[in-house]
């Protein structure tokens, strides 16, 4: 099924995947066809490439999108000649007020995508936009908001980077999705990381009257291995900034749920799993899913004419 | 940018909280960041008195503008829209974005300008000589905030571009018919989607029904076990479409590329005139950005070339802040160093070093171009200033020197200078770190060296006992601490009934066993706050002559050890000693 528009409309959409080829791309081409239809233009970021694209030769990868005319998106500067929906220059951020203050001494620069300057356009009609996307993660809520200012459209997709959910923290205020594509070899472990992401993702956010309740560490920066084994045994709560903060493998997520509780000062909105199944029964799949883990997926395949697990 | 003036040493900018002001500069365009940023040290007097002209220039710019409803607001917008362009000299390979960034410059820049008062614009050179290319480059465009190739560009592009979106709506068209064909045939959405999964069953059916004359095509891929992936393909009219569309598509870069070439030739024929819109707009921000600062501040525009170096009213801008910001009280500068050398003494804690930095902070603000955080100036225009002082590491320029031995290798630096240039050196606590006798040798020795040269203001700051008289020499001292307060303050707070009140202002006097005794539990930050508080309340931060007496060498040390709460034992010990060694001195 497609997803529904109002998911998306007049919001923030970050679209991330649990591993390559997860269908987040897919998913977001799903959510602006959605919208399209509904009539609602968009902005459209594609954030970074996947596996890091070689700049000269990885253009084939550039994510290409349908656009419609009045749709905004970021593009790089060398492939304006190959748009065929007569761009229209807003932006070119890193020469801007929008960026341009911190760019001159910034490293890796600002404004800056894989394939040199991004620049801002607004499809004159409708055609074809080549995406390219920041290189760095803080670029994303200046380059937005500038978009929504020049633009006047509030609907925004942003295709994530893959596996870099450290993006919801410089978008605090999105609603995250995220993709997983499920096939026969792999299904078991989907269901295993989807369970540790929405784990992530549902933390309970920590009340500062509890820190005088219970034994407690309030982590500023990251949660990683090396720090979570130097934490004393009688601290019962662990606090980080966001889910984006817990940069602990799989397992050691898990077992921090069951022996302690860890909180977030911020909390996310996850808008749901978007799950691509391949050769994978869609019931057996529902039923290794635990309930509220199968309760968050918002989208099965939105390609697929029924719903897995559903239809016949 | 070429660099104007020279590079000030680093230590110096880091002493003197230089670097700490100027980051308020808050220039709204990369030209005058640029010039901000590539304004040295200096030392031709020309060049400052018109970089101080600008400022004042650009202040009554302001007052005209602030007397025309929002213009002030408005200038400011159009100066922060300015992008930085693109070299001219490669506008042989520009495209799109370069042309934007053109168009966008020249846009806010005739706008600004058109909003300035004759005076202003005709002083700072922004009389706008780029209209021609300006009206080429905006032909078609909505507004300064965005660029495209218009019709107006190339009439030729109209026909095609009507053509393409002719095309483009029947192929649109063309496809909503085939959707709708599957839909009503098979039950199939596309609702936009490139592919469909269908099961395998539901996939066969349809290309058996789409093998029929007349039928849409559509292409079945294998997707996995249960589903297949249906696409619908063109047919031989879509695809005459496609090609067509295609082919004006093509005609349609064509004639953009041609447009893109033209106007990048133009623009690179204005390369003169868009320079100098740079350079007035660079300029103009910068003088702007230093008004503004100089406004904020109250700050005034210095005299420079003077004899003599006399500053009324002088103020540390970032010390003032700090002290501000935790409620101390800060008492500004008046000072004038009428000979070569000035020595400076008092207690400690009494803000000898703060003068330092304030003569260096008002003359390196003053000798790159900005007005200055004082009543008044007067000043030598110097080629250089330094600073030296056991403390003041140059980027850790050290190279395996100790304290004195570092301290040594700067005054030969700085002496060296001093030979043939006027300049400005302030010494911090020089000579400490050797025995006293020797340092004060060498102090003395240094002082009188430093006397000859006319050109070279010397101030240092000691506790060294400095008794000799020398023509060229001024003594000064901190006014310092107020003692009869001091003395009440430590009393009352030893006599307090209040547990607090005493335990701010005496000293400690632990038992024997606790924590404290041993040195484990040190003062609180509020603790050391209220009694840095209570210091500063009774310290006074005024620079006065000095007569050579026993005066100059007080420090009111034991006094200040004992308000920061150094324990009452160790005071009592140091109070007895020192007595004692005055005893044995006085020959009566």
């Amino acid at each position: 099924m497609l997803p529904a528009s109002d998911w998306f409309a007049r919001r923030i959409s970050l679209v991330t995947g649990l591993g390559s080829g997860s269908g987040k791309t897919t998913f977001t081409k799903a959510a602006l066809a959605s919208l399209h239809r509904a009539g609602e233009r968009c902005i459209i970021i594609s954030a970074g490439f996947e596996g890091g694209t070689d700049p000269v030769n990885g253009v084939s990868r550039v994510p290409v999108f349908q656009v419609e005319g009045g749709d905004v998106f970021l593009t790089a500067a060398r492939l304006l000649p190959l748009l065929d929906c007569a761009p229209v220059i807003m932006d070119v951020p890193s020469r801007t007020q929008t960026l341009a203050d911190e760019s001159q001494q910034a490293r890796p620069p600002r404004g800056m995508s894989a394939l040199g300057p991004l620049v801002m356009v607004r499809a004159g009609r409708e055609g074809v936009a080549l995406l390219a996307g920041p290189s760095r993660n803080d670029d994303l809520p200046r380059i937005i908001q500038r978009a929504r200012e020049l633009s006047g459209i509030s609907t925004v997709l942003v295709d994530g980077s893959l596996d870099r959910i450290s993006q919801i923290s410089a978008l605090p205020e999105a609603t995250l999705f995220c993709s997983v594509m499920a096939d026969k070899a792999g299904w078991q472990r989907a269901v295993h990381r989807m369970t540790v992401f929405h784990a992530l993702v549902t933390l309970p956010v920590w009340q500062q009257q509890a820190a005088a309740m219970e034994a407690s560490v309030e982590l500023p920066g990251l949660l990683t291995s090396e720090l979570y084994g130097s934490i004393a045994a009688n601290r019962v709560a662990v606090v980080v900034d966001d889910m984006a903060h817990v940069f602990l493998s799989d397992q050691e997520v898990l077992a921090l749920a069951s022996q302690r509780r860890l909180h977030v000062r911020r909390k996310v909105t996850f808008g749901g799993f978007c799950v691509v199944l391949r050769d994978v029964d869609g019931i057996r799949f529902r039923q290794a899913l635990r309930p509220d883990v199968d309760a968050a997926v918002c989208c099965w395949n939105p390609y697929v004419h029924e719903t897995p697990g559903v239809a016949a | 940018m070429t660099f104007v003036g020279n590079q000030i040493p680093r230590h110096v900018l880091d002493f003197a909280r230089v670097s700490e002001f100027l980051g308020l500069l808050q220039p709204l365009t990369p030209y005058g960041r640029d010039i901000l940023d590539s304004t040295g040290f200096i030392e031709n007097g020309a060049t400052l008195e018109r970089l101080y002209d600008d400022i004042e220039a650009a202040g009554r710019a302001v007052r005209t503008l602030q007397s025309k409803g929002t213009a002030f607001e408005r200038v400011c917008w159009h100066l922060g829209r300015m992008p930085r362009l693109p070299s001219i000299g490669d506008a042989d390979s520009w495209g799109l974005m370069e042309l934007f960034l053109v168009k966008k410059f020249l846009a806010h820049c005739k706008a600004a300008g058109s909003l300035l008062d004759d005076a202003t614009v005709h002083y700072f050179g922004l009389d706008f000589a780029c209209e021609g290319l300006l009206a080429h480059l905006a032909a078609g465009n909505a507004d300064a905030e965005s660029f495209a190739i218009t019709e107006r560009h190339e009439p030729r592009l109209a026909a095609i571009r009507t053509r393409l979106s002719e095309l483009t709506a029947q192929a649109k068209t063309y496809r909503k018919n085939l959707e709708s064909r599957v839909r009503d045939s098979h039950g199939l959405e596309f609702m936009g989607r490139e592919f469909l999964l269908v099961t395998h069953e539901k996939g066969l059916a349809l290309a058996r029904v789409c093998s029929e004359p007349d039928a849409p095509r559509i292409e079945v891929e294998p997707y996995d076990e249960r589903y297949v992936k249906i696409r619908l393909l063109p047919d031989a009219d879509l695809l005459t479409l496609e090609e067509e569309r295609r082919a004006a598509r093509e005609m349609e870069r064509t004639l953009e590329e041609i447009v893109i070439r033209r106007l990048a030739q133009e623009t690179a024929s204005c390369s003169e005139q868009i320079e100098r819109a740079v350079q007035a707009i660079g300029r103009f921000d910068a003088a702007l950005a230093r008004w503004t600062l100089a406004n904020s501040w109250h700050m005034t525009r210095p005299q420079l070339g003077r004899a003599e170096w006399s500053c009324r009213g002088g103020r540390l801008v970032p010390l003032a802040l700090e002290c501000q910001e935790r409620g101390f009280a800060y008492v500004p500068l008046d000072l004038e160093l009428d000979k070569p050398v000035a020595l400076l003494t008092g207690s400690n804690m009494g803000g000898k070093t703060c003068v330092l930095q304030t003569v260096l902070f008002l003359q390196v603000l003053a000798q790159t171009g900005n007005f200055v955080p004082a009543d008044s100036l007067q000043a030598p225009l110097c080629a250089w200033v330094d600073v030296v002082g056991s403390e003041i590491d140059s980027n850790g320029a050290r190279r395996g020197l100790s304290s004195f031995g570092y301290e040594i290798h700067r005054l030969t630096q700085v002496l060296r200078r001093a030979r043939s240039q006027p300049g400005i050196v302030v010494f911090d606590e020089f000579a400490q770190t050797t025995s006293g006798e020797e340092g004060k040798a060498i102090m003395q020795a240094v002082s009188e060296h430093l006397a000859r040269y006319h050109a070279v203001r010397a101030l240092f700051a000691t506790h060294l006992a400095c008794d000799f008289r020398h023509p060229y020499i001024r003594h000064f001292r901190m006014a310092g601490l107020n003692r009869e307060a001091a003395r009440a303050a430590l009393a009352s707070g030893e006599n307090s009934a209040d547990d607090t009140q005493r335990g701010v202002l005496s000293s400690s006097s632990p038992a024997e066993g606790s924590d404290a005794a041993d040195g484990t539990a040190p003062a609180t930050e509020k603790d050391l706050t209220e009694r840095l508080r209570a210091i500063n309340a009774m310290m006074q931060y005024r620079v006065i002559p000095a007569e050579l007496s026993q005066d100059i060498l007080r420090s009111d040390a034991i006094m200040i050890a004992e308000l920061l709460g150094l324990d009452r034992p160790v005071i009592d010990r140091a109070r007895a000693l020192l007595e004692g060694e005055r005893q044995s001195c006085d020959p009566s």
